[in-house]
């Protein structure tokens, strides 16, 4: 049978939708509070993620279904860009997540590195200064996620807090106007994005409180 | 929830008749339900929500006129299972049922989703719900009559306390 959005519906999430979300939270926690550090989803979490049968994985990338199934809720209004939009009715059956209004901030943005660029930032909610809880988590699927010193993809050099003096990441996908556009985000702190980046099983967190440079 | 079968590969029961047999089914006594459901064969079936038992909140009127008010919670165990027919048809069945009773509610939602797929459908009516609904029916009307035994008659009391 081809592969027509409508199957989503008949996808499966979590093996145990506790546990796998618990994990993922953990691990989301631990790369939050290390910028740039990779971080292996644990077996827990991929449980059910990654299962024999083909056409019952999940429509998104591994690590980027674990974090949505994760994050999402009835109350949380998300936004799924480009392809992954076919993917809304699959997370609304898992987590009973609604799609983000047309006018309407989103609390997390997800979609593959190619559809990253000027327009979708822009879209992005900041929050306010009162309340900086609403900026918006943005879930990017990129090419390559490395620490390593070769390889495809722009170097980033990481500092702030929750890093000794600097980090490096590698990442593919991402256009160096990208990482232009949240350096120029830094100075607006407690205002902001939170940036999860996420590779096959991995995944690394840049919170809008690191501040981010091109490296060589 | 929102499960949906999906393309145009054979006609769709109608939400009324799917509401009938779920309806039968999630009453049906255990034992008749294990009965028919012990022989279906496993490897065309696949989780998307394994069991789980969670609450739900009861809500009534009394006389079924008066205001809505909360009875209380009630356990429920749900399931949703996917099945893979003839074809390739896929078709997604749910079960909810009343208690902690986690095969029972497999059971319903394996049912169901075979009964979605036209070449089971017309058998599974014939041979399953039929006389499932017959043995609730027969329950209830059993129910009925026992209650009915010592059922007192209001009216004559009504002028008494009127006056």
């Amino acid at each position: 049978m081809t592969d027509s959005p409508a199957d989503y519906n008949f996808r499966a999430g979590f093996d145990d939708p506790v546990h796998g979300a618990q994990q993922t939270f953990r691990a989301l926690l631990a790369a939050m509070s290390h910028p740039g550090r990779l971080h292996e989803l644990p077996p827990a979490a991929l449980a059910g993620l990654q299962p024999e049968d083909p056409d019952l994985a999940p429509p998104l990338p591994t690590a980027v279904s674990a974090v949505l199934l994760t994050l999402l809720d009835g109350q949380t209004p998300a936004r799924l860009c480009g392809d992954y939009d076919s993917a809304a009715p699959w997370l609304r059956f898992h987590t009973g997540a609604r799609s983000a209004a047309a006018d309407e901030p989103a609390t997390v943005v997800a979609a593959p590195c190619a559809e990253v660029d000027e327009t979708l930032c822009e879209a992005l909610a900041l929050g306010s200064d009162e309340a900086p809880q609403d900026g918006a988590t943005l879930v990017v699927a990129v090419d390559g996620l490395s620490d390593g010193d070769s390889g495809e993809g722009l170097v980033v050099e990481l500092r702030g807090p929750g890093i000794e003096s600097m980090q490096r990441l590698r990442v593919a996908g991402l256009p160096a106007s990208f990482w232009a556009w949240r350096r120029e985000l830094r100075p607006a702190l407690p205002r902001g994005v939170d940036l999860v980046l996420a590779h096959g099983t991995r995944l690394a967190a840049i919170p809008r409180s690191t501040r981010v440079a091109l490296g060589s | 929830m929102t499960t949906r079968a999906t393309d145009a590969a054979g006609p769709v029961p109608p939400t009324s008749e799917r509401r009938r047999w779920l309806a039968v089914l999630a009453h049906a006594p255990r034992e008749l339900l294990e009965r028919h459901a012990a022989g279906m064969a496993d490897d065309a079936f696949s989780r998307l929500r394994a069991p789980e038992v969670g609450m739900t909140l009861l809500r009534a009127r009394i006389g079924n006129t008066g205001d809505r008010f909360n009875l209380g919670d009630a356990t429920v165990t749900r399931c949703v299972v996917r099945h893979r027919g003839a074809g390739g048809r896929l078709a997604a069945g749910v079960g909810y049922v009343l208690g902690r009773d986690e095969a029972r509610a497999e059971w319903v939602a394996r049912l169901d989703a075979l009964l979605q797929q036209p070449e089971h459908h017309a058998d599974l009516m014939r041979d399953v719900i039929a006389p499932l609904e017959a043995a609730v029916a027969a329950r209830r009307a059993q129910d009925a009559a026992r209650a009915a035994a010592s059922r007192v008659d209001f009216r004559t009391l009504a002028p008494e306390a009127a006056s």
